[in-house]
């Protein structure tokens, strides 16, 4: 894919591959000539594409930012963020040292203009139930709205020897580019993110158990965070976990409370590996399809408190129909031992 | 640090000058109730300095608009200007005693980087070009 003159816009092309050789016949000139042309490239792959990758680049290689694609963005919501903090942090640095930039005097960090980066981004599909899958595969089509400010090149690889059909076959209404070898050409197959959205409209939200505790919320932001601080300490969720917890909480019920009617039904519950937090607000109606997607900026925007909510829990999921609308969320329960073997793996350290 | 009068107190959110170094303690919770309330001591306490420090120590519960006003203190491109030196400069602010959930918050957010903002962390080593004369405190 050629980036040159594309200015600042979001390009997002799929490579299916059946071969170690046509995996490599893209994704190594793509990044070698992002270290040519001294933009900033990232590999999140497998690991055993990313031991292909160096061994094709050898020396060049060293200069390939790298992640493996299962530490890099544990959910959509955080893979969506971490290649934006990317773009933010390396095409802004890169944009400031470069001699002579009239546009950023004095290295100042960017806001909203950081220099080209490509990103070779391959997601993990196996062992994933049916629910993680539709929401990769929505996530792969909320990129071309969620990043669309950026000036990120991405190609994403999907390995044809191991995928499902589907999964192939949604590749194509999700990305806007085809990229085979180092040619790019237009998917004919590309659905507009909206439209793809609302195509994929998941279910109702599963109803709370009878005895979820309830609290009635009034727009009382504080007694809200009473409620959900008490629950915390009931299902033994305890410390920075139960802090943002109620930051999550909070931020979905200052939502709320904006829109009108304001106010709703909240549930809590545990489940097996879950804490569960459930809104009802009946006549309420939430109609983005890509609110708490968008990186919260310094300059505010619609939803930012949901997108950092969307960043702390594991799951939140955001439903709206005749009767009103729904914002369920989860957080890991008091039985989670990832946090306790590797602190740190849920937020950036 | 010496603190001296309310500045602003709802019985929520307690706000208090701060003499050496110059700025505000903010204890309690901020969240849209508050935020009126923070906003105008930020600003008052903010104008007409270069360099200003907030301790955080006390603060119970901060949401995303309360920290994104801490934070644009600084006067960072992308804020919304309120808090513009007279003279478009940019301001110095050193944040102290951070609670921890929100050290996360800052990270995840990614304004931990913004231009001018300093967390100062118990048991780091002061880096290069740090602000604020921290005798004995370590700043990064």
């Amino acid at each position: 894919m050629s980036t040159e003159g594309a200015g600042a816009t979001f390009q997002h092309g799929v490579c299916v591959y059946d071969s170690d050789r046509q995996f490599l016949e893209t994704a190594v000139p793509f990044l070698a000539e992002g270290l040519a042309l001294d933009e900033p490239a990232l590999a999140v792959t497998t690991p055993a594409n990313l031991e292909l990758i160096g061994a094709a680049l050898g020396q060049r290689g060293g200069d390939v930012d790298y992640a493996e694609s299962a530490f890099f963005g544990r959910r959509p919501p955080q893979r969506v963020a971490a290649f934006y903090r990317y773009w933010r942090t390396r095409g802004a640095a890169r944009d400031a040292a470069t001699p002579g930039n009239l546009a950023n005097p004095g290295n100042r960090a960017i806001q909203g203009g950081a220099a080209r980066v490509r990103i070779l981004a391959e997601p993990v599909w196996a062992g994933r139930s049916a629910r993680e899958i539709a929401a990769w595969t929505r996530m792969e089509s909320a990129l071309n709205v969620a990043l669309a400010a950026t000036s990120i090149s991405m190609i994403c690889p999907y390995d044809a020897r191991t995928l499902g059909g589907d999964i192939v076959a949604d590749a194509l209404c999700t990305h806007p580019l085809l990229i085979t070898g180092q040619r790019s050409s237009p998917s004919a197959r590309y659905v507009d993110p909206a439209a793809f959205a609302r195509s994929r409209d998941a279910g109702p939200l599963a109803d709370p158990p009878g005895d979820a505790a309830a609290f009635a919320f009034n727009g009382d932001l504080r007694a809200l965070r009473r409620f959900i601080t008490d629950r915390a300490a009931e299902y033994g969720v305890a410390g920075d976990r139960a802090d943002m917890l109620v930051l999550a909480v909070s931020e979905v019920g200052a939502y709320l409370k904006r829109q009108p009617p304001g106010g709703a039904a909240v549930r809590t519950w545990e489940q097996p590996g879950a804490v569960v937090c459930d809104f009802r607000q009946p006549g309420g109606s939430i109609d983005d399809p890509f609110l708490g997607l968008r990186p919260a900026e310094l300059e505010p925007g619609d939803g930012d408190g949901l997108w950092l909510s969307n960043q702390i829990c594991d799951w939140m999921e955001i439903r709206s129909g005749a009767d009103g609308c729904a914002v369920q969320l989860q957080v890991p329960s008091r039985h989670d031992q990832e946090l306790a073997a590797q602190p740190g793996i849920r937020y950036p350290a | 640090m010496t603190s001296s009068y309310a500045v602003y107190d709802d019985g929520v959110l307690r706000i208090t000058n701060t003499t050496n170094p110059p700025g505000l303690a903010i204890a309690g919770e901020i969240d849209e109730s508050t935020y009126p309330g923070l906003l105008s001591a930020l600003q008052r306490s903010a104008d007409g300095r270069a360099e200003i420090h907030f301790s955080l120590g006390g603060l119970k519960y901060c949401d995303l608009a309360g920290l994104r006003a801490i934070v644009c203190a600084t006067g960072a491109d992308g804020c919304d200007g309120s808090f513009n030196d007279r003279r478009g400069r940019r301001r110095a602010v050193v944040l102290h005693e951070v609670p921890p959930q929100l050290i996360t918050v800052l990270r995840i957010v990614g304004w931990d980087s913004t231009p001018g903002l300093t967390l100062d962390l118990p048991g780091r080593v002061a880096a290069r070009g740090s602000v604020g004369n921290m005798q004995g405190r370590a700043v990064v």
